[in-house]
This record gives C-alpha cells, structure tokens and sequence, in this order.
C-alpha cells in the first residue's frame, strides 16, 4: 500500500473510529445478552451516563491546555450535597440551584489561579483541592447523604420527556453552547492554541493565565452542574458521590481521542467517548462482572486508548 | 552612604547564602516539636514518639519510593493500590499454606511486575506518567478485590505479625523502624553516590540534555517505577502484618501522602531536586502534624482540609521561579 492511501486510511479512521466503535461494542454486547438491545437499557445507558459525559466536557476545557482536574469528582459531591441541604432548609429549587451552580466557580478559579498564577503543577494544586472540597463536603453534610424529594430536582435527573431521559436532553442543551465554545469563538481557539504551544501562544498575544483560569472554573462549574443531575437522578445528595469520576472523564476524554498534553481533540468527541464507556460499563454489568472487574477493565481502557492514539499520531509527526 | 549599601548587600547576600535549604526542615520540625509538647505533656513521651514512627512507617517507605520516582519528573499514582494488593497476596498466600518467608519473597518479586508495567508505558510507551499510573492504581486496587473476593483476609501467622513486634536494643529499636533506616540508607547510597542516582537527577533535570551525555533515559526511567513498586510492595506487607490482615480497602489516598512528603522535604514535581533525607523529615513533619490535630481533636474531615492547605501551603513555598 503506498503511503498515501495509508494516510487517507488513518484520516477515516480517526474520523470514524468512535461511530464503528460504537457499533462494535453494541452488535457484540447484543450477542453477549439478550436485554442489552432493548430501547430500555439503551436508554438507560444514555440517561446515566449524561453524568460523565458532562464533567468530561469541562475537564476537556483543563486537558485541552495541557492541564488536569482533579478536583471534579468532590466538586460534584459538594454540589449535591449543597443542593439536598438547601431543598432542607426549605429555599426553592430554582434558586438553591442557581446559587449552586455559580459558586461552584469559586473552587475552579482557586484551583486555576494557583496553576496560572503561582505556577503549581496542575495535578498537585487540584489534587490537594480535592481534599479540600472533599472535606468541604463531609462536614456541610455531617458525614450523611440527605434524601431530596424535590419534584423539580427529581425531574431533572429521572424524569422523561416523550421517552428521552431529561438529563439526556440537558446534556444536549448544554452541548450547544460548548460546541460554539470551543470551535467557534476565539477564547475556545486561545485554549487549543495554549496546549498546542503555551510560549507561543503568549508571545502572540493570547492571554495566557487569564484563560488557564476560566478553563478551570469552566471545569468545576461544569462539575457542579452534574452534581444537580446527579443528585436529582440518585435523589439525594451525599459527599461520597463522584468518587473516580476523575478517572472517568480522563477515560472518555482519551478515548475521544483528545491528546492529554494539549491542543487536540474535538468536544463531541469527548462526549461519544462517554458514552462508549458507559455501553462497555452497561455490559459488563449485565454479564455480572463485579464492579472490582471493572476497576480493572477500566484502566486497561485507558492505557490502550492512550497507546492508540500515541502510535496513530506517531506517524504524523514524523 | 555606598559603604551602607554595600554593607546591606552583604548582609543580604549573607543571609541568602545561609543554606536555607538545609536547613528550614529542622527549624521547623524543631519548632513542631515544641508546639505539640506544649499542646499535649504526653507528646514528647517514648511510647507517643515511637507511636508517630510506627503508625507511618508505611507512609516514610511509600515517600522513599514516591523520591525516586519524582526526582525524575514523574509520578506514580499507584502505589496505595499496590500497598493494598501486596497485602492481600500476602494473606492469600499464608492462606494457602506457604510458609511466612516464602509468601513473603513471593508477594515482593510479584510487586515488581505493576511497576514494570508502568515503567513500560512511561518510559517505552511515552504515556503520560500520570495516565499510566492512574489506571495501575485503578487495575491493582480492581485486582486486590477481586483476589480476596472482596472481604478482608485475615492473617494467622505468628512470624508475619512478629514483623511489627520484634524489638532490639530493649525496644528502642523496632524491626519496622530498622527496614526504615536500611532503607533510607541504602536509597541515601544509591542517589548520593552512584552514578545511577546522579543520573537520575540529571535526567529529572533536563532528559534531553541527559540523553545527549549518553545516558539511557528509558531505563532509568523504567527503573524507578520497578523501585517504587517493589518499595510499595514492601510497605504492604509491613501494613499487613501491622493490621494482622490483608485488605483491599487499605492505602486509600496513600500516593498523596506520600507525594506530599517528598514535596515537603524540597522535591519539586519538575524533577531533579530533592534529598531522601530531606523526604525523610518531610514524611516525620506530615505525621507530626497529623498527630498533633488527632490530639487538639480535629475530626477527619477538618482533617482533609488542613492536608490540602499544607500541600498546596508546601508547593507555594517552593514554586519554581520561572521567568
């Protein structure tokens, strides 16, 4: 084969590989359990994954310049746990959310100017974030998960709307303004060109720290918003929830075939990368592999997604 | 009025080149010392201090390994995992009825192999170190539990439980505390007088650079995930017969405490800085600190919180200055 058509080939792979992906993983899961293709399970699966799917979304905004966030899974704890407490105390939902969601930002601009400002290695400044917030959390909720009952709340993580789970269609809602985010404006094409080349891209003229913090409260504020989901799903709120969803948004994310030193990877992507996770999760849970297994399958994903994606670069740069 | 200013400056150029470096990590474990012996009458007692040395053992030997590891700029999330999985061969192994020192050579060859894992994709496979060790963490700990099917094993072997009583010395010198200090010795050694541990300075200083004077960088990087692991491996089994049993919901967050510790003791995440001897202190201060909020009454979770700020207290401290 010459090498031209080799390049054409790898370009359609890396275009396609995640819808064949997609249809891989369901005609195989299809033979290996017969309620794996019913619109139930399917839907199922779509619905509890709009959860990892959304904090892959902000901790792409993070990879993207060449960074990580850590400190989403307990961000996401703090927000439901939030949420219960304040549907306790009696405020109404739309306010108690509102309120959430906005200071959910605070815990990202920390973590982004202690990256930015004070140089600090990403992972250290929201590794040690994430105890913080963790803690945060524990003592707001007493060490206890409080149940919500909440008809709006409840709605918003369980409900259906002509069949399509709602977080589902929140997802989709809060897709768009991502999408024009990140490829249409100029702040999204500043964060490509920040992990690409962070020098360069300061010395033509883009804000470099201003932008290392926005990436990271967009994160955390994107974190928040799943905490309301999830809450609303598992109907409560508790400050052991998110535990690993670092790992899984890094999952889907490298799936999705982002770079995790920067500057690549499309955030629709991300999201399909979620949701092959989630279809590989749904049949192994099916199958009735414990979720131990699973810890092992899952950082198998991991390292060979990350493998592929290095040895199908690899020849790009050369 | 020149003469001032020259007198200032040499002042402060004396004070700058007071060794500051070397020093500060007694200052302020002497200072820690004196605070909590003020807070608690019983902290200075024998039995309190040995209690801080014995219950962080574990965490001292981690922070040697988590060393070797950062001072070549990398990092390895896996190893409160592997703490757990070493623990559970081991139970699994006196289980089955091999003899204590057999289980005990098994369990340490076969912890080789997570870090050869990881080694091979850091260093071969030029995955992010964090990326690789993240899912190691997630596979060992998946592993563990699955080998003990989930519960806790428990340990009736006389000869692993004695691992945490032998004393010498009329029990100023318990068997952990003397692994400790071969171990300190031996990696002291190694990174001081070798020409391997200089080489992995220098690698953690600028591989580029390290690998143009002729060094194999791969290997060397290789070779310090197999050292962790094999160190991780190590520190399991002395929790496990510390707890007299093996379990895998034991190291949980261990790889922050030990990465703390080193940043603590002047080992920067970018590499190439750093003594053991100054992780030593690093982990002795983290446990001090750790004690003496157990003894003022700080619950866990206000506990969680203060550990963050200590770190992100430690790494603001010693950020790098860049231009």
């Amino acid at each position: 084969m010459t090498s031209e058509k080799l390049d054409r080939l790898k370009k359609l792979w890396s275009n396609y590989y995640l819808l064949i992906l997609i249809i891989a993983v369901t005609i195989i899961s299809s033979f290996l359990h017969p309620s794996f293709f019913t619109g139930n399970n399917l839907a199922n699966v779509f619905g509890s994954n709009v959860t990892t799917a959304l904090v892959s979304i902000g901790m792409f905004a993070v990879i993207l310049t060449g960074g990580i966030d850590l400190s989403v899974g307990p961000v996401v704890a703090l927000s439901s746990s939030l949420l219960a407490g304040f549907l306790t105390a009696g405020y109404p939902a739309w306010l108690s959310i509102l309120i959430i969601i906005i200071a959910m930002i605070i815990p990202g601009l920390i973590s982004g100017v202690l990256v930015a400002y004070a140089k600090i290695t990403p992972i250290m400044a929201t590794l040690a974030m994430s105890t913080i917030i963790r803690g945060i959390a524990y003592i707001y909720a007493t060490g206890s998960s409080r149940i919500i009952s909440n008809r709006a709340v409840l709605y918003l993580g369980s409900g259906k709307i002509l069949g399509i789970p709602v977080p589902l269609i929140i997802l989709l809602i809060y897709f768009i303004p991502c999408w024009i985010l990140f490829n249409k404006t100029k702040i999204g094409r500043e964060l490509y060109a920040m992990g690409g080349n962070e020098t360069a891209a300061f010395l033509s003229g883009v804000s470099v720290k201003r932008n290392l913090v926005l990436a990271y409260a967009f994160s955390s504020f994107t974190a928040g918003v799943t905490g309301i989901v999830l809450a609303g799903r598992l109907m409560m709120g508790a400050p052991i929830f998110g535990e690993g969803y670092e790992m899984d948004a890094i999952a889907s994310i490298v799936i999705g075939g982002a770079s995790l030193s920067g500057g690549s990877g499309l955030v629709r992507n991300v999201v399909l990368g979620a949701f092959v996770l989630g279809l590989i999760t749904n049949i192994l849970n099916l199958l009735g592999l414990s979720s131990y297994f699973q810890m092992v399958v899952k950082g198998l994903i991991i390292l060979s997604a990350v493998l592929g994606g290095y040895f199908l670069n690899k020849n790009k740069a050369g | 009025m020149e003469s001032s200013i020259k007198k200032r400056n040499s002042l402060l150029s004396r004070l700058q080149k007071f060794p500051w470096s070397r020093h500060y990590l007694y200052i302020l474990l002497i200072v820690l010392l004196v605070i909590s012996s003020l807070v608690s009458p019983q902290f200075l007692s024998k039995s309190n201090i040995y209690d801080i040395l014995l219950s962080n053992m574990t965490i001292i030997i981690l922070a040697f390994g988590a060393f070797f590891v950062i001072v070549t700029a990398g990092i390895d999330l896996s190893v409160g995992s592997l703490v757990a999985l070493s623990g559970c061969l081991l139970a699994g192994f006196i289980e089955k009825g091999t003899s204590w020192w057999l289980s005990i050579i098994m369990v340490l060859l076969i912890m080789l192999i997570p870090g050869m894992i990881n080694g091979f994709f850091v260093a071969f496979g030029k995955v992010n170190a964090f990326i690789a060790t993240l899912a190691m963490m997630s596979i060992a700990r998946g592993l563990s539990y699955i080998y003990v099917s989930g519960s806790p094993k428990i340990i009736f072997d006389d000869n692993i439980i004695a691992i945490t009583d032998i004393e010498f010395l009329d029990g100023w010198l318990p068997l952990p505390l003397l692994i400790v200090i071969i171990l300190f010795l031996i990696s002291m050694f190694v990174l001081k007088y070798t020409s391997y541990g200089r080489k992995l300075y220098a690698i953690g200083d600028d591989p580029e650079s390290a690998y143009l004077n002729g060094i194999q960088v791969k290997r060397h990087v290789f070779s310090v995930y197999v050292i962790n692991s094999f160190l991780a491996g190590v520190a399991g089994i002395i929790l496990a017969s510390r707890l007299m049993l093996g379990t895998p919901l034991v190291g949980q967050s261990y790889e922050m405490d030990a990465v703390a510790s080193v940043i603590i003791g002047g080992g920067a995440l970018h590499g190439g800085t750093g003594t053991i001897g100054g992780t030593l202190l690093g982990a002795i201060i983290f446990g001090i600190l750790q004690n003496i909020f157990n003894l003022v009454g700080i619950g866990g979770y206000p506990q969680m919180i203060l550990k963050g700020l200590i770190i992100i207290a430690a790494l603001l401290f010693y950020r790098k200055k860049k231009n």
